[in-house]
């Protein structure tokens, strides 16, 4: 996850390999590529689909069609500040509040989840602006601050607004995401709700498997941040002998619970993160 | 206990900061300019308008999702031309312009429509881009007030296709014909303090377009009498005017 964050920093420092934002991006100049709900968006805002949208969505969806909602895990660089507040903040008291929203038994519809989503969508419809991708977008936003503000550091200040813009929106973020543990993530990002689209289709999946091992401590579900319910999920494939798919939108295939069970059963983990 | 506390008087000090932070942020506007003296035909067309990057489609603002890829090209081909529009702006805000062609006017390279991922650039070719279209000031122009000065149309990439001469006695008077692409050549290169030209949109162009195209035309028609009053008379020591300005500007 690092190395690709690395790879878009670089452009600041003159290397240029991968040129732009995590909403769209250019490699080497060449291969363009945009994210499925800035896509979305787009084109519902100019009420068209262009091949030059096209030809930028595909790579996206290549990848993604293989790997999932694994952007979210693994390239968005808020997983990793989310993370690095949850370790500063004190224990106790969020690791309640995210296993509250875990819904141990009680799983949620999930409708209100996708509210954002056609609010956006819509909101694109009526005044013909991709108002999310543009404005509030993380992934944007950060950028956006990062290259204004080198812009004011090679003394070009016109972009002081841009960049005091881009900054508070994503200081609101952080300081929304310590006192609502990954409620953004959860319920309100709808670039990730549109890659865990993908988790439908996706070749990699979650499986459990060594059924005998697992004794439902369910650790995997405490450890698991985005509210997947693996409680549910264990329970059901231990009663059809593991034919349940383990296709959840939410899963983000960070690996936590894999890790976590690893390190109850001695090295051999009951759910795994497969191909097929 | 004592870090929860303080943690979270950290964190809702750090949201209303950036609550403020963008509260500021749409009041932050562009710089003022350091010259006093008023744009060129800011009596004709009074709004700032926005140019876009060449190539820009009809609907930019639905399609433009502000990633930056067209502004990086620019800067690092050296030429610095796009920049973002403030955020004072609206739903027209944080997308790419062309805005201070004074110092940067853009080169036409058309690199910016090959990366954008959108499609709000398109690839077209030079001579079909309508960012806009240069107007000459004829009142401080120099060419209009009896020199032969000639900057503009030798900046001007598509030279003939876009300049029309009207010689006469009181100049060499230089008309930017509707094949002007307003990429701002000409506004840089222009000695009169300020510039003399400015670049409009179309959609402005056409509303101010009439009153524009009659006041050219009254002056090629007028008496040389009337003329010797406007040239001397008013226009000449506005031009001079500026003319302390040039040397500042370029200092």
């Amino acid at each position: 996850m690092l190395f690709i964050l690395l790879i878009f920093i670089l452009q600041f420092f003159g290397l240029k390999i991968l040129v732009g934002s995590l909403t769209s991006s250019v490699i080497f100049y060449k291969i363009n590529l945009i994210d499925p709900f800035a896509f979305l968006e787009v084109s519902i805002a100019t009420r068209s689909v262009t091949v030059i949208l096209l030809l930028s969505l595909i790579p996206v969806i290549v990848i993604y069609l293989v790997f999932g909602r694994a952007f979210c895990g693994w390239v968005c660089p808020f997983d990793f500040i989310f993370k690095l507040i949850g370790k500063l903040s004190p224990h106790s008291k969020r690791e309640t509040r995210l296993i509250r929203g875990n819904g141990f038994g009680n799983v949620k519809s999930g409708i209100n989840k996708w509210l954002l989503v056609v609010a956006f969508i819509v909101l694109a419809l009526i005044i013909k602006v991709p108002i999310f991708t543009r404005y509030i977008s993380h992934n944007t936003n950060l950028f956006r601050a990062m290259s204004s503000l080198s812009g004011i550091i090679k003394s070009m200040s016109y972009a002081l607004d841009e960049f005091l813009f881009s900054i508070s929106m994503i200081i609101l973020l952080v300081a929304f995401e310590y006192f609502f543990p990954r409620k953004w993530c959860r319920s309100f990002c709808p670039v990730g709700k549109i890659y865990g689209l993908f988790n439908k289709i996706s070749l990699i999946k979650l499986k459990f498997e060594n059924s005998e091992m697992c004794k439902e401590c369910f650790v995997c579900q405490i450890k698991c941040y985005m509210g997947v319910p693996l409680h549910e999920f264990i329970l059901k494939s231990k009663e059809r002998n593991g034919k349940v798919s383990g296709r959840f939108i939410d899963c983000i295939y960070c690996g936590e619970c894999v890790l976590a069970c690893e390190k109850i059963q001695e090295g051999v983990s009951s759910i795994k993160i497969s191909l097929k | 206990m004592n870090r929860r506390n303080f943690l979270k008087i950290l964190f809702s000090a750090l949201g209303i900061f950036s609550l403020s932070g963008l509260w500021i942020s749409t009041r932050v506007g562009d710089k003022k300019r350091n010259y006093q003296f008023p744009d060129p035909l800011s009596d004709l067309f009074k709004d700032s308008v926005n140019i876009y990057p060449p190539g820009a489609v009809d609907d930019f603002t639905s399609k433009c999702i502000s990633c930056g890829i067209c502004a990086d090209v620019c800067r690092q081909l050296g030429y610095n031309a796009i920049t973002f529009t403030s955020l004072k702006d609206g739903l027209s805000s944080a997308l790419p312009v062309v805005k201070d062609m004074r110092d940067n006017p853009c080169t036409l390279c058309m690199e910016c429509t090959k990366v954008c991922p959108t499609g709000a650039l398109i690839e077209i070719p030079k001579d079909k881009v309508r960012m806009g279209i240069a107007l000459i000031d004829f009142s401080i122009c120099l060419g209009w007030n009896g020199d032969v000065c000639l900057s503009c149309s030798k900046a001007c990439p598509l030279g003939a296709r876009v300049f029309e001469f009207y010689n006469s006695e009181w100049g060499n008077q230089p008309y930017i014909n509707e094949n002007c692409v307003g990429c701002g050549y000409c506004v840089k290169f222009c000695p009169v303090g300020g510039s003399a030209i400015k670049v409009v949109d179309i959609k402005t162009y056409k509303s101010g377009r009439d009153k524009y195209l009659a006041e050219f035309k009254k002056l090629l028609s007028i008496s040389s009498e009337e003329r010797y009053e406007i040239v001397y008379g008013e226009n000449l020591p506005k031009i001079l005017e500026r003319g302390k300005e040039f040397e500042r500007e370029y200092q």
